[in-house]
């Protein structure tokens, strides 16, 4: 597993062994490729096939935007990401993340919270169902959430909190 | 506490990665690419609807079946030359004039003189055209447009 840098100081994202691109790269791609996106929909028994691949395209241009808006500091990435548990509150570091485009939006960036506006990308997904639990692809998100999130630990780079966070997961 | 942000920085790779540029790349051609994934979804749903798989259609445009998987994503930057290849060969209207060379078709079919625009509705739906005249022509209103390319 690598982390590169991919925006201002602000964006970090992890380039896994196997994969071709970093994860913010590779999703990209994905989400706006046509014969993935349908494939993927039709598995969901998905009627509408079509529009709903046009609108995930669409919230990518989205994401596409706001990391340039990010990059040119006219927004932060504080404004994007939100804990993956809606009980959590307050500050912690380390702390497990989503992004979305709007609140509407089936896609999801995985993230773990480094520091204020600092977030290292671990991957995301089209989020169907209503819990990641409901969904294979959703859970091995969240694997790959935790395993990077054990490999910082290991590597030191924890607080008190989000060590005892990580025993409770 | 708090998160050591310097061991995190010494775990980042050196390596510069292109992922700013490429998505600055991606919005420059943004237009591009949502008419391109427009047309992938259109070759799509027709070869579906042909029973076609996408070796079939290279072969028929004699192209590898390689180029057509890259055509399908909907990333591809088509060439004139292989639209017009692709809406022949697939009878599946992509440019504009595709609809204005058939209604030309149509209203010298039926005789109709006039340059005037027939405003009119048509159905892709089936293998044929509907039309839907909105003038007084006088003929029957559904035309097959296969019939008479």
């Amino acid at each position: 597993m690598k982390i590169v840098h991919i925006f201002g100081g602000a964006l970090y994202a992890v380039h896994y062994e196997e994969a071709e691109e970093n994860e913010y790269d590779r999703l990209m791609d994905l989400w706006s490729d046509v014969v993935y996106l349908r494939k993927y929909l039709k598995n969901y028994a998905v009627k509408e096939v079509r529009q709903l691949a046009n609108k995930i395209s669409d919230d990518q241009e989205l994401i596409e935007d706001l990391m340039i808006e990010v990059e040119e500091g006219e927004r932060n990435l504080d404004m994007f990401f939100r804990p993956l548990y809606n009980s959590e509150t307050g500050f912690r570091e380390l702390s497990l993340q989503k992004g979305r485009p709007h609140q509407k939006s089936y896609l999801r960036l995985y993230a773990i919270r480094i520091d204020s506006d600092c977030y290292l990308i671990t991957g995301g997904a089209i989020k169907l169902v209503p819990k990641m639990q409901d969904d294979p692809n959703l859970m091995e998100e969240l694997k790959k959430l935790k395993a990077v999130k054990n490999y910082l630990k290991v590597e030191g780079v924890f607080d008190q909190d989000s060590f005892e966070d990580l025993k409770e997961e | 506490m708090k998160a050591n942000k310097d061991k995190f920085l010494a775990l980042v790779a050196e390596q510069e990665v292109k992922t700013s540029e490429k998505n600055k790349e991606r919005v420059a051609k943004r237009l591009m690419l949502r008419a391109s994934r427009d047309i992938a979804h259109k070759i799509l749903d027709r070869l579906e609807e042909l029973g076609w798989s996408q070796k079939q259609l290279a072969e028929v445009l004699a192209v590898s079946p390689q180029y057509v998987s890259k055509m399908v994503k909907g990333k591809e930057n088509f060439t004139l030359e292989t639209l017009v290849k692709v809406q022949n060969i697939l009878d599946l209207p992509i440019l504009a004039n595709y609809y204005e060379s058939d209604r030309d078709k149509a209203i010298q079919l039926i005789g109709e003189e006039s340059t005037e625009v027939v405003p009119m509705k048509v159905d892709l739906t089936y293998d044929y055209v509907v039309i839907h005249e909105s003038t007084d022509i006088k003929e029957s209103s559904t035309i097959n447009l296969k019939q008479i390319c």
